[in-house]
């Protein structure tokens, strides 16, 4: 394990008041391993971040760094590095200065700090800008440099704290996509506070969601949106739809629901701990709404109430006939017509794409 | 609250593993401690004990019942009042006519309202009295008057006017040029005319600037010592010059404790409703847009009503600093007028012992000043520990308190063992070092508040420890709030005069006590001469910086150079 919070809370109070910014946060990262802290603002991302940092004292808990306790040291004994949301570039250095002035505070001889310098800007793709100061890159060269600062100092563990936030959406893609081959080329393990779900997606091993400053859950991306634990993650992450219902019978993961309003049956997969008769919520992501029936076992009756019209899709508002409205997308919409507001339509799911949590 | 128990064993813990910051911490609180408030607490303790040191409050009664001294109290009051009155009124009517019309010399006007910040504040005084005293080139010369009531209320005002109103324009000039004038606009579009925009938009918005300038004029003058001493004159005692000639002229150390008491009081309460109260009510309109707008506030006549009164008392700014030049090089003011160098033989004559020290101390507390306030600036902004507002407040505190009251603090303070310092270079010296500090405190916190933390962090993460941090990164970004902090540090030592005279030995004199002592006897062209010298020095400091700055710190823009 290269990384181990154990049960980390931090408490502020500000004119006697307490906020709870992180409780319990109870993970280990394994070396190699991109985690990211996903979670609106305010959830304790990134106070769990400055934690880990050292900028940070937690109220309780341990942290672990390479078998460790660090809890108490000052950021500069971590051997931790981090990248921040402004980049943080010192203005008055040039890039090279930037990027050499880890090592030279570690009193690195010259010839290896030199290699280490050519290596470096040859992976961020800096070369021909060594003698720039700051203000004369562009927001994504700021960045280039930030990532090498931090590389150079062989870490081991990677902080990376919204790096993209400040970048526009093109070179936002791209840069993430960088970061990730680079995280991947030096296999260092890494810690990623973001807020943007698509970011978390296309670049984590694993994603933790916060909210409120809790753990809400821990997985893959996959697991992430295609099981969510709870309402939160599945609301928070892509677009949703949820029907209530009561579970009629458990057998192994199938779950069969009646629908509340309609009283129809919902065949689907068990997403929690759930027993007969409890209150559920099926979660239904708009593209797994199909108007094909094929193999799909579950119906949804309803009204198109609105499409609109996006070219490689179609979004739709149903109506269900208890007034519920439930979003769907069918995709490749030239293969087949378009929906007509008002005519009542059938859409069909598989009970795979049917997940069944506690309400 | 187990977990809050823990916290705080965690911070200490950590504190504790950077035994550094720690130390640094601890330090700068005994050397406030020491050298700040110890001095007060004795002023306040020898008015209040008598010889066999019993708690005794006669030296109050005393004072009190003597109408003399307390003509001084209220002098004191009043003159302090007018000039933070007047004092504001030139500073705004400077600030408003420099960024909201299109007047000629703007420049002109710029530089003369903050030329007097880097002058001795008591030339003043000596210039009035060569123009309008019994000899005054004005009134003896060219009307023949003379009697006219130079000395009192009105001349002293006069003086501290002029000396003083560079701090109000400095402040209002920040508050009137950051009122955007789209504001303007705004009115005049909802159908408000000039005068109205004027009276319901820009000068309430400059109230709290206007509130806070007045404050720090108020302080200023209470704690003026020069000038009244030249000028306030035997009918018109105040406490300051009072307190003064109490020790040095009675030997009551008790009488003037007592005195610098009730001086210290008016000021400290000034001071914390101007930190306190009026500091935070401050209104913030910088939108990031730019704001060009054609400057229309005031009308044809009112552009050039404005532009003749700045242009009058430039004028008269200029013709006082002028005078001192002449008088420095003429035989014997308003009697002999012929041109000589006599005077700067004499004044190397008998003054190069002066001269010499002056730079020594000069040179020695500057330089420890300007770092101290950086490190407390830096710790104010950047760490959390225990004391913190205790520190600023202390720290600040040296602003507030009147010179005469360090002065008499500290001969009471440091006459005797632990601190056996009186008559030595080290207490004037670290009397300089601790009253000048509060002004590189903050224009390091105002700087420090607009560089991002993050940058201090990214170095620490980097394997920088505290020390490194602040040498590495902190200083360089702050550099220019450093170099300001040096030339007003240096601008103070070397104009020094309130606390200083207490602490003037024969071992270590100052030039601005020959300019003082050669006034009172009368050699008006004498002390000319060494104020002349005194102002070349300070422009050499200054242009010799401002040399340096360029070819080597010019990434970090134009620095706030010589204004304070």
């Amino acid at each position: 394990m290269s990384l181990i919070l154990k049960n980390v809370r931090k408490v502020f109070t500000s004119y006697g008041v307490e906020t709870v910014a992180v409780d319990d946060f109870d993970q280990s990262i394994e070396k190699g391993q991109l985690v990211t802290l996903l979670g609106p603002s305010g959830c304790g991302k990134t106070t769990t971040l400055r934690i880990i940092a050292g900028f940070e004292i937690p109220t309780n808990g341990r942290v672990l760094l390479d078998e460790k306790d660090v809890t108490n040291l000052p950021p500069n004994r971590r051997n931790i590095s981090m990248v921040f949301q402004s980049y943080a570039l010192f203005p008055h250095l040039t890039v090279e200065e930037n990027i050499a002035f880890g090592l030279k505070l570690k009193r690195l001889d010259r010839t290896q700090m030199k290699r280490k310098m050519r290596e470096m800007t040859d992976l961020v793709g800096l070369k021909g800008l060594e003698k720039r100061r700051p203000d004369q890159l562009s927001g994504g060269q700021q960045q280039r440099v930030a990532l090498a600062r931090s590389l150079v100092m062989e870490p081991s563990v990677l902080l990376f704290d919204e790096p993209l936030s400040n970048l526009d959406a093109k070179l936002r893609e791209s840069m993430r996509l960088e970061i990730r081959r680079i995280q991947q080329e030096v296999n260092i393990t890494s810690v990623y506070v973001t807020h943007d779900q698509v970011e978390a997606m296309s670049i984590s091993d694993i994603i933790v969601v916060m909210n409120e400053g809790k753990v809400m859950q821990i997985g893959s991306p996959f697991d992430i949106y295609a099981r969510p634990q709870n309402s939160f993650v599945a609301d928070f992450i892509g677009r949703v739809n949820f029907v209530e219902g009561v579970v009629d019978s458990v057998d192994g993961d199938t779950v069969t629901v009646s629908v509340r309003s309609t009283g129809e049956r919902i065949i689907g997969k068990k997403g929690s701990e759930i027993s007969t008769g409890e209150e559920v919520k099926v979660v239904l992501r708009p593209e797994s709404l199909s108007d094909r029936r094929e193999d799909r076992i579950n119906t949804l009756n309803g009204k198109v109430l609105k499409f609109v019209f996006l070219g490689s899709n179609v979004e739709y508002e149903l109506e269900l006939p208890d007034g519920k409205r439930i979003n769907a997308v069918t995709f490749n919409p030239i293969e087949r017509k378009l929906p007509v507001v008002g005519k009542d339509t059938e859409l069909y799911f598989s009970r795979e794409s049917a997940w069944v949590i506690k309400a | 609250m187990a977990f809050k128990g823990e916290e705080t064993k965690n911070r200490l813990l950590n504190l504790l593993k950077d035994p550094f910051l720690l130390l640094l911490i601890l330090l700068i609180f005994a050397a406030l401690a020491i050298f700040i408030i110890f001095p007060i607490f004795k002023v306040f303790s020898a008015s209040l004990t008598n010889r066999q040191g019993e708690f005794d409050l006669s030296a109050y009664s005393r004072a009190f019942s003597n109408r003399y001294m307390r003509q001084g109290f209220y002098n004191s009051l009043l003159v302090a009042g007018l000039t933070a009155f007047f004092g504001m009124l030139v500073g705004y009517l400077f600030a408003y006519t420099v960024n909201r019309t299109d007047v000629p010399f703007k420049r002109f006007f710029k530089t003369v309202a903050v030329l007097p910040i880097v002058f001795p504040p008591f030339i003043g005084a000596l210039s009035i009295i060569m123009l309008f005293g019994f000899n005054g080139l004005i009134t003896a010369g060219i009307f023949g008057i003379r009697n006219f009531p130079v000395y009192g209320l009105w001349g002293l005002m006069m003086a501290q006017v002029v000396c003083f109103f560079p701090v109000a324009f400095i402040t209002l000039d920040g508050v009137i040029g950051t009122i955007s004038p789209t504001l303007e606009d705004a009115a005049f579009n909802l159908g408000a005319n000039r005068w109205q925009a004027f009276r319901k938009v820009i000068l309430p918005m400059s109230v709290p600037g206007i509130a806070s300038t007045m404050l720090v004029l108020f302080i200023e003058s209470l704690a003026d010592f020069g000038n009244p001493l030249i000028l306030a004159g035997s009918k018109f005692p105040v406490l300051s010059v009072q307190a003064y000639l109490q020790i040095t002229g009675m030997y009551d150390t008790r009488g003037g404790a007592a005195l610098a008491v009730w001086l210290l009081f008016p000021s400290i309460v000034a001071f914390i409703i101007q930190k306190y109260w009026v500091g935070k009510k401050k209104y913030v309109t910088v939108t990031g847009k730019p704001t060009t707008s054609v400057l229309k506030s005031v009308n044809k006549p009112m552009k050039w009503i404005l532009f003749s009164l700045c242009m009058l008392m430039a004028v008269f700014t200029l013709t006082i600093y002028a005078t001192i030049f002449w008088g420095a090089f003429v035989k014997a003011w308003g009697m002999n007028n012929t041109l000589t160098l006599d005077n700067f033989r004499y004044v190397f004559d008998v003054g190069s012992k002066a001269i010499r020290d002056t730079l020594i101390i000069a040179f020695t507390s500057t330089p420890i000043s300007a770092v101290l306030g950086m490190i407390i600036a830096f710790l104010l902004v950047r760490k959390v520990f225990p004391g913190r507002r205790l520190m600023e407040f202390t720290s600040l505190l040296s602003f507030a308190v009147p010179g005469t009251v360090i002065g008499i603090g500290y001969i009471l303070a440091f006459n005797s063992r632990p601190f056996l310092l009186t008559g030595t270079l080290a207490i004037l010296v670290l009397n300089f070092v601790f009253r000048y500090i509060p002004v590189g405190i903050q224009s390091g916190v105002a700087l420090l508040n607009q560089v991002d933390p993050a940058i201090e962090e990214a170095a620490y993460t980097l394997g920088a420890d505290n020390r490194q941090v602040f040498t590495k990164v902190t200083l360089p970004l702050i550099i220019p709030a450093f170099f300001s902090a040096l030339v007003f540090a240096f601008v103070r030592a070397m104009t020094a005069i309130s606390a200083a005279i207490f602490l003037v030995s024969a071992r270590w004199n100052l030039i601005t006590v020959q300019i003082l002592s050669q006034s009172d006897s009368g050699r008006l062209s004498e002390a000319c001469a060494f104020s002349v010298l005194l102002i070349a020095m300070i422009m050499g400091f200054i242009f010799v910086l401002k040399i340096f700055l360029k070819n080597k710190v010019s990434l970090s823009g134009g620095s706030s150079m010589g204004q304070g």
